[in-house]
């Protein structure tokens, strides 16, 4: 539980009366563009940082400090120690976590064995490739079966093979009954995976709720098709009762719908008085939710820049003084 | 604790089991202490005897010269058995300076030394060249001559060297302010050794014609030179001491410089593991296992193993180095004892000085420029050093002793030096120490919590300050 969580770097405001209560067993994505405060608020969560004002609780504790143990974290900025054996390293860093005994190697040999790495535990890290490196730094954080993981950016880097790894994983430890929170700047990822989605924007949440409720909330009504002939007149489509307006762009034609006129219904309308190879109810992505609400404050050229920072690679214009 | 002893451990190995540890500090005086039986048996091993001519031509005895006696008294110098005289005589005067310092520093080597004495003479001897003597016409040609040294060896029995007695060698010329002397020329290979030699036999018969050509005898006239020149016998309440040399400049300097070695040596690796931690990024994964404090004193305690093994490594192969030799007494155990707590203090200090450095900076360039103030301020005490030692008890080395983080090494000078400090000053000193360790630390842990993850600019001393008070 956050209440009124807020950080400043100098002149910046990284983040503002950050407000957020996760239920446990919940996976969430937090989510928002390169350096819109998530790296931040991860970092004040696990007590890494320290916020100005604000509180946290973790577990029922007053600071993830208390809870270390039962708490997994794979940071944004990972590293490794390049000269230790990928074994060696898994094996410190769940010690660091408080597990010890005499299973820890086999259980080291296992989570490699399951990331594809079973014959690297005594290679040395600076042996392994980024991809490889990275599978056991997310082996780090979930080794010592933690009720909260905390995943900043846990995709960035990966090939889709990989991804999907990673993506399977934490679907697992979501479907064991762990919490899960996420960042990520690229929105499709949190749409297929989290029961709820948390937007920041400037520091600030601008959303939070589940993807199916935004989506709902944020219908734009319209109907996307795609004519059988490309070049014909689409201006019947404006005469229909219920039509706002019938736009076409690039081949398809997007017929906006009036507020309370029923989607199913005019499918078939539309459908009837233009022949069509396709077509569909238009279904907002989180990208779509996410534009539209900063829009309504932002310039064109704001809303420009945030349209490149959604498409951006991960890890490409993080701030130096504490994360996004 | 526990993940601070995980943290130490891993710091600990990481550290010495590096190859430049391995080699630095294990390796590299390993293979100095193996190299020194080979360096005595490389010097015990005997070059080829010199043996060859010396040839004189003495014009000093000519028509021109008045005193025939002056060949005759350097012939005499450079016959095997003056030789031999002359080597036992400087050998001996060696040997019975060695045997007082011995003395001094423990009886039973003096008498060790003592009975050692007639066989290394007899290898002095033994050693010694093997001269023929050759008198030249005074009208013989100096070039013709001269090039006979350039014929054969030093080894071959051939001319070694050619020796011209000037003509006012032995009586000085009317009005002249001084006496004439005499040349020597000689083979271009012949060792410096054998070159002094006869330098000095030919010079001391010389002196011996003069003296004899004014009507002395020059034994009588060197016995009246001779003078033994006594040691300074300090006046204590416990008797007359009279301390040696070893106990006055090496014993503290041995105790000082080991622990400049051992508390630098672990607190550059602290810098090094730090800066890297920060630098590849493994600094965060860190930090949301452990708080900061605790990864700060797992580092620095890891690092005090690294150092506590080198002080150990080397303290205990100096002291059985002591004790093989009979000098064991040189080193009390208390102040080994001392020395292990100002070890103590002394690393932590540096610790915390390197950490909060290593913190605030993400490479090793960058850490230059906060460096530079601690390394004037911890290498004073090596510009001190011989100051301190001559007078231990001087108001700078008491100031000194009182001021963190220099006062560990400087009160370890005075412990081992020949009049160490009441026992009031060095508990004082300790107590001021561990309480600059306290001060020193607590800003470091503040430094260390805001540095560990700030990249981009690095800090100035101004902003690091900041941090201390924002922290």
């Amino acid at each position: 539980m956050i209440r009124g969580l807020t950080k400043t770097f100098g002149q910046k405001v990284a983040v503002s009366d950050l407000d957020l209560t996760i239920e446990q067993g919940m996976l969430v994505g937090l989510i928002g563009p390169n350096g819109a405060g998530k790296t931040t608020s991860i970092r004040m969560l696990m007590s890494i940082i320290f916020p100005d004002r604000g509180s946290i609780e973790v577990l029922g504790r007053a600071s993830a400090i208390d809870s270390k143990d039962r708490i997994g974290y794979l940071p944004e900025e990972r590293g490794v120690y390049k000269k230790m054996r990928a074994g060696a390293f898994l094996a410190y860093m769940a010690r660091l976590k408080g597990v010890d005994g005499a299973g820890l190697d086999a259980k080291v040999k296992a989570w490699l064995e399951r990331v594809g790495l079973g014959d690297c535990v005594r290679k040395k890290l600076e042996e392994m490739s980024k991809g490889m490196q990275q599978k056991v730094q997310f082996v780090a954080s979930i080794i010592h079966e933690p009720d909260l993981i905390v995943l900043d950016e846990p995709f960035s880097g990966l090939d889709p093979v990989n991804a999907r790894l990673v993506r399977s994983l934490v679907d697992e430890q979501h479907r064991a009954g762990r919490t899960i929170i996420f960042s990520t700047h690229q929105m499709s990822q949190a749409e297929a995976l989290c029961d709820r989605v948390v937007m920041i924007h400037n520091g600030r949440k601008v959303l939070d709720n589940t993807p199916a409720e935004i989506r709902s909330r944020f219908d734009p009504r319209a109907i996307l098709l795609e004519p059988v002939d490309a070049h014909g007149s689409h201006e019947a489509l404006g005469a229909i009762e219920g039509v706002r307006d019938a736009i076409k762009e690039r081949g398809h034609v997007i017929v906006h719908l009036d507020e309370g006129a029923d989607a199913t219904r005019m499918v078939a309308q539309v459908a009837a008085i233009t022949p069509c190879r396709r077509i569909e109810v238009v279904r907002p992505t989180l990208e779509d939710v996410f534009l539209e609400i900063v829009q309504r404050d932002a310039d064109p050229s704001e809303a420009q820049r945030l349209r490149d920072l959604l498409t951006q690679p991960a890890g490409m214009g993080q701030s130096d003084t504490g994360g996004d | 604790m526990n993940r601070t002893l995980t943290i130490a451990w891993r710091e600990f190995k990481a550290t010495v089991l590096t190859k430049g540890f391995l080699i630095g500090v294990l390796v590299v005086p390993l293979m100095m202490a193996a190299s020194i039986p080979l360096v005595l048996l490389l010097t015990s091993m005997k070059p080829p005897a010199v043996a060859g001519e010396v040839a004189i031509i003495d014009l000093s005895s000519s028509p021109g010269g008045e005193h025939e006696a002056s060949r005759e008294a350097v012939l005499a110098r450079l016959t095997p058995e003056a030789l031999a005289e002359r080597v036992r005589r400087e050998t001996g005067e060696g040997l019975r300076e060695a045997g007082k310092m011995a003395n001094k520093v423990d009886p039973r080597a003096g008498e060790a030394l003592a009975a050692a004495a007639p066989t290394i003479e007899a290898a002095a001897v033994a050693d010694l060249p093997s001269l023929t003597t050759r008198v030249l016409a005074p009208d013989a040609d100096l070039d013709a001559e001269k090039a006979v040294l350039l014929e054969g060896t030093p080894y071959d029995n051939t001319r070694l060297a050619l020796i011209v007695i000037d003509p006012d060698a032995i009586t000085r010329t009317p009005d002249a302010k001084e006496f004439g002397s005499f040349r020597l020329f000689v083979k271009a290979k012949l060792d410096s050794r054998v070159q002094g030699m006869i330098r000095s036999q030919v010079r001391d018969g010389i002196v011996d014609a003069r003296l004899a050509a004014n009507g002395h005898v020059a034994t009588d006239i060197r016995d009246l030179m001779r003078i033994k020149v006594p040691e300074a016998q300090s006046v204590t309440k416990d008797g007359d001491k009279a301390w040696g040399e070893l106990q006055q400049m090496l014993v503290p300097v041995a105790f000082m410089i080991l622990l400049w070695i051992s508390t630098f040596t672990g607190g550059q690796y602290l810098l090094t593991s730090t800066i890297e931690e920060k630098s590849s990024r493994v600094m965060e994964v860190l930090l949301s296992a452990v708080s900061p404090m605790q990864l700060m004193t797992g580092k620095i305690l890891g690092q005090m193993g690294a150092g506590l093994l080198i002080l150990l490594l080397y303290s205990g192969t100096g002291v059985a180095g002591l004790l093989t030799f009979g000098l064991g007494y040189l080193v009390s155990p208390l102040n080994l004892v001392f020395l292990l707590i100002f070890f103590f203090i002394a690393f932590f200090s540096i610790a915390a000085l390197m950490a909060a450095v290593g913190s605030a900076v993400t490479d090793v360039h960058e850490a230059q420029t906060l460096l530079t103030p601690v390394m004037l301020v911890v290498i004073t005490p090596m510009f001190l050093m011989m100051p301190i030692i001559w007078n231990p008890n001087s108001v700078l080395a008491t100031t000194m002793s009182f001021l963190p983080p220099i006062n560990p090494f400087v009160m370890v000078l005075r412990i081992c030096s020949s009049d160490p400090p009441p026992l009031w000053q060095i508990l004082a000193s300790a107590g001021v120490g561990i309480v600059g360790v306290f001060v020193l630390l607590k800003a470091t842990s503040k430094i260390f919590r805001v540095g560990v993850l700030m990249y981009g600019k690095p800090p100035n001393l101004v902003t690091l300050l900041r941090w201390i008070r924002m922290a």
